[in-house]
């Protein structure tokens, strides 16, 4: 008896309207209430959202349509053809070096339980995961159409816009969506029947080295067409087919409908390929591989974006690790060496983008023309610093029975928390200063000042966040740092306070012809902020109750 | 003289009073048993007493040294495991070992000391396995190997054997029969019957946030 396909798209009923009346009850509809009023209800919040859409698009349309003047473009359909082809090929080579990592179908632990080890066809639950994934992804790409249409008809019209040009607008739109909806459902239909082929039962999964040199060259190319058009009109040609079918209004009808012909062939293929290699997918592969995946996705729809992030990290991290080779002292140079450990372990991209931040501000303070504007930049420095550097802080107090049972004094400990991070930021705040190259007087002052800052601004984070914590909720089992406060607004007063003021000394110090006095006042009131707020913490540490 | 003695404890959570201010003193080479229903006020109690959580009331010293005035030499001689330990992400199981033994200055045969205390648990082969890997019983194994890898007079455990196999659970009593007649004083609380019968000195009862001596 074949498999039977009932209980999948059972399954995918119930989810599809969970989900849709989970973002009506957000939008402001409530399915649960069946009164009559509420259906009279549901005529006008459909009417308002319909009208909200359409005007927001075109706002943004038109918005768009002004940037094609200012920028003079000759051809704006030519250059948003360009775009989207770019933004096709990017999206499909990062869904293909995905689906050729890990499953594209992410099954939650119930699925994984339920669902894969039962008898159920194995085509439908590609088609039905498919479809549950391919709406939320469309979103993007549709939505890109509709607002560049608009912008198109909107540039092309001969006259001020009238309520009879809506029309225009909406047949335009219309137009791209056709073209463009196929294209995208295809190309991503055939990824995924990518990934099932890869998870076929009757084989060991396909190495993914090789598969990813696949999408090796087709990368490097579009890379290649950044700097030589010659490559990108060819390799892009594919896509730019599709895509002036659905912007460029000069092209026949005849010549619309054979593209629009061809995007639905797309269509056909991409779904035959994944119903045909999903019917011989193996569902424990694919739920093995997607058990973190669809917990993150659990912390996501949570709203816990720091528990995914956790789980994110996880992934990363892989499984195993030989031991550190850093040299290890005894006391509280320990979490020295675990920081170290763990941030070279941990380092992300966005991390560095972080730092890298502080570094252009580090560079802004000292280049930007006049003493106000300095000391703007240099509040953005001081709050940016002081997160940053309270982020290793943060994930200890997330572990408070290990850091709570530490033998140390609270003065050691909360050097060695905030140390590493302090030293960074100090050492990123003298680069800036040399590349700047500013008068030696007012360099070496600023230099001398910059760790008593760097120091401030740590300090300044690291007391608004011990203030704020709780021993009893640091005690909470959490993924990741949800259960440990983030610097607040009193944080962030605190920060500004206790870098503005020697900042300012320094700043404006310097900018008065005999204001030495001043800018060397920055130094003691720099020195003493610090020896301040750092009691302040050791005392805060203590006191958390 | 009490290795660990509480004086007048007491811990409220708002108008809630999960612990009534009572009095505890844990001796040298005793085991003591924490028993009570669920919510009684046991992790609180046992939380308080390892000065992660700060008593709202009363003062406790270990070892003669006051939990909070002299916290460095206190929490040196005091080692806790909660229910469920969290480690670092980024960290080994071996790794963990390395810090709190060095973070207690006990860096001196360390390698050995490891080596056989994963081994005995059953932990050797996963020692450079990230945390997130281990299963609860494997997190709970580990949790008490950051006790037993550095010295301590005083030993407090939050319901150590609720998710230990048998073999586990057998050995762990004899670790703390060991660590018993080493002359450590250790409280912990449990579920477990035959953790009151077979091993415990003295057992006191918890509810409703009163302790009494059973």
């Amino acid at each position: 008896m074949p498999p039977s396909p009932r209980p999948v798209w059972i399954l995918f009923r119930r989810r599809s309207f969970s989900r849709l009346a989970y973002w009506c009850l957000v939008l402001g509809y409530d399915f649960r209430d069946r009164s009559l009023n509420n259906r009279f209800y549901f005529v006008y919040f459909v009417l308002f959202w319909l009208v909200w859409i359409i005007a927001v698009f075109a706002l943004l349309g038109s918005t768009l349509a002004g940037f094609f003047v200012t920028l003079s473009l000759a051809s704006p359909a030519a250059a948003i053809v360009l775009l989207g082809a770019y933004a096709f090929a990017v999206w499909g080579l990062v869904l293909f070096f995905q689906v050729t990592g890990r499953s594209p179908f992410v099954f939650s632990e119930p699925d994984a339980f339920l669902l894969c080890q039962a008898p159920v066809s194995r085509r439908s639950v590609g088609a039905a995961w498919f479809l549950m994934d391919w709406f939320g992804s469309l979103l993007a790409f549709a939505a890109a159409a509709v607002m560049f249409s608009f912008a198109l008809t909107e540039a092309a019209l001969p006259h001020v816009l009238t309520i009879l040009d809506l029309l225009a607008y909406f047949a335009d739109a219309l137009r791209a969506l056709a073209l463009v909806i196929p294209l995208q459902m295809g190309l991503q239909a055939a990824l995924w029947g990518l990934g099932a082929w890869r998870l076929r039962r009757d084989r060991p999964p396909a190495s993914r080295t090789w598969l990813r040199l696949v999408a090796l060259l087709p990368a490097l190319a579009l890379l290649a067409s950044i700097f030589i058009p010659a490559i990108g009109n060819m390799v892009l040609s594919p896509l730019t087919f599709f895509l002036q079918a659905a912007f460029v209004s000069s092209l026949s009808p005849s010549a619309w409908l054979f593209r629009a012909g061809f995007g639905l062939l797309v269509l056909v293929l991409g779904m035959t390929c994944l119903l045909f290699w999903s019917g011989r997918m193996h569902l424990g592969r694919a739920a093995e591989e997607t058990r973190l995946q669809s917990r993150i996705r659990q912390s996501r729809s949570a709203l816990d974006f720091g528990g995914a992030e956790a789980l994110r990290q996880q992934g990363r991290m892989k499984t195993t690790r030989l031991p550190s080779r850093l040299p290890v002292r005894v006391g509280p140079w320990m979490l020295v060496w675990k920081d170290l450990v763990q941030s070279g372990r941990s380092l992300r991209f966005s991390q560095v983008l972080r730092w890298g931040w502080v570094f252009i501000l580090s560079l802004g303070i000292f280049l930007a023309p006049g003493w106000l504007v300095k000391v703007v930049i240099g509040g953005v420095w001081a709050v940016s610093l002081g997160t940053l550097t309270t982020d290793r802080l943060r994930g200890d107090l997330a572990r408070w029975w290990l850091l709570r049972s530490l033998p140390l004094r609270t003065s050691d400990l909360v050097l060695a928390l905030l140390g590493p991070a302090c030293v960074l930021g100090t050492l990123l705040g003298w680069l800036a200063l040399a590349l700047v190259n500013p008068p030696a007087s007012f360099g070496w002052l600023a230099a001398a000042l910059l760790p008593l800052m760097v120091a401030a601004a740590a300090l300044g984070s690291a007391r608004d966040i011990l203030d704020h914590a709780r021993a009893r909720l640091l005690l909470t089992p959490a993924q990741g740092e949800e259960n440990v406060p983030r610097q607040d607004i009193q944080g962030a007063l605190t920060v500004l306070v206790a870098v503005g003021i020697p900042l300012a000394l320094l700043v404006w110090g310097s900018a008065l012809a005999n204001g030495w006095f001043w800018a060397l006042l920055s130094l003691p009131v720099a020195a003493l902020v610090a020896v301040v707020l750092f009691r302040s913490v050791c005392l805060t540490y203590r006191e958390i109750k | 003289m009490p290795l660990l003695q509480a004086t007048a404890l007491s811990h409220s959570y708002g108008n809630f009073q999960a612990l009534a201010p009572c009095d505890l003193s844990l001796d040298a080479g005793g085991i003591s048993v924490l028993e009570g229903p669920n919510g009684s006020g046991k992790s609180t109690l046992l939380l308080c007493l390892s000065g992660l959580l700060h008593p709202t009331t009363g003062d406790i010293k270990v070892g003669g040294f006051d939990l909070y005035s002299d916290e460095p030499e206190a929490k040196a001689l005091l080692a806790f495991m909660p229910d469920v330990p969290r480690f670092y992400a980024e960290l080994t199981a071996w790794e963990h070992l390395r810090f709190l033994a060095l973070a207690h200055n006990a860096a001196d045969g360390f390698e050995a000391r490891a080596e056989s205390l994963l081994r005995e648990f059953d932990l050797w082969e996963a020692r450079d396995l990230l945390p997130h890997h281990y299963s609860r019983g494997m997190s709970l194994k580990l949790g008490l190997l950051f006790a037993l890898i550095r010295p301590f007079k005083v030993l407090l455990l939050d319901e150590p054997t609720s998710a230990l196999d048998t073999d586990s659970s057998a050995l762990f009593l004899r670790r703390l029969s060991d660590l018993r007649a080493q002359g450590a004083a250790i409280l912990l609380s449990t579920h477990d019957p035959h953790l009151k019968t077979g091993l415990a000195d003295r057992v006191y009862f918890i509810k409703n946030g009163l302790l009494n001596a059973a």
